[in-house]
């Protein structure tokens, strides 16, 4: 028989919603590990956006930048795998628990970006004739900015995700349910 | 994640049935078709499940959806019995 287009598409669609759905079924990695990644990410922001205020050497301010670029690039890839996608899967691959839990974290993350963003635009009105305040701040304002908003909702959820107790898959199937009573 | 007000809380006879029939968490979750994780949330009422993920579990239980779940805490089962009994 032969395949359709279409069903050929189906039939992969379906393969990779499998595969991603195995994967966010993964149990986390604990909380601690998480938020480590989430702070470390958070603090790599501040170098990229500050070094050309620190380091004003045409070579070393941005061989500094760059150094705190990859890193990120680093921290967020481990980032979502500590996440297990959570913040990028499709709903189709999520259960509707998780759904629920990604669309606060993509909220609490906006609100948090759009706080940075007020705190960056404060700051340019306030001082944005001043001799310090060039392009090589403004660009390094822009990489923070777009790092935090690719960031960010990975940031929330490491923070918020819920640890998975051992209980929940294997065990308990007396179902919390105890009896003192001997029978 | 907790319920928005204590009105939303959705009580459940999930941890009980489950019990009854021996089945984990995970392999309820399985059968319903969602995360493991989820089940636990239920349970302790912090989570209200969706009308479908509810009717599903219900389904599988074999009873009528307003005998898993409700907006009510339910009666303990004891006192169920004992009030049948004796009217």
């Amino acid at each position: 028989m032969i395949e359709s287009r279409a069903q050929r598409h189906r039939r992969e669609h379906a393969t990779a919603m499998a595969r991603l759905r195995v994967l966010t079924d993964r149990p986390l990695p604990p909380r601690r590990i998480r938020v480590r990644l989430a702070v470390a990410y958070l603090a790599l922001v501040g170098p990229v956006a500050t070094v050309p205020l620190v380091v004003t050497a045409p070579v070393w301010g941005p061989a500094v930048q760059l150094v705190a670029l990859t890193a990120i690039g680093g921290v967020w890839v481990a980032l979502r795998r500590a996440t297990r996608l959570v913040t990028e899967a499709p709903d189709e691959a999520l259960d509707e628990l998780l759904v629920r839990l990604r669309d606060r974290y993509f909220r609490e993350a906006y609100q948090a970006l759009a706080a940075a963003v007020a705190l960056a635009a404060a700051a340019m009105i306030t001082v944005g004739d001043r001799d310090w305040f060039g392009p090589g701040i403004i660009g390094a304002l822009g990489l923070a900015l777009v790092a935090l908003a690719t960031g960010l909702p990975l940031v929330v959820a490491a923070f918020r995700l819920p640890d998975i107790d051992d209980e929940d898959i294997h065990g308990d199937i007396n179902g919390g349910v105890h009896c003192d009573v001997p029978p | 994640m907790s319920p928005r007000s204590r009105d939303e809380q959705v009580h459940s006879r999930v941890a009980m049935l489950r019990a009854e029939r021996g089945l984990s968490r995970a392999e309820l979750a399985e059968a319903v078709g969602i995360h493991y994780q989820t089940i636990g949330y239920i349970e302790r009422g912090e989570y209200a499940p969706s009308l479908a993920v509810a009717l599903r579990i219900a389904a599988l239980f074999g009873l009528p959806v307003d005998a898993v779940f409700s907006l009510e805490p339910f009666a303990p089962l004891t006192g169920d019995q004992l009030s049948r009994r004796t009217t």
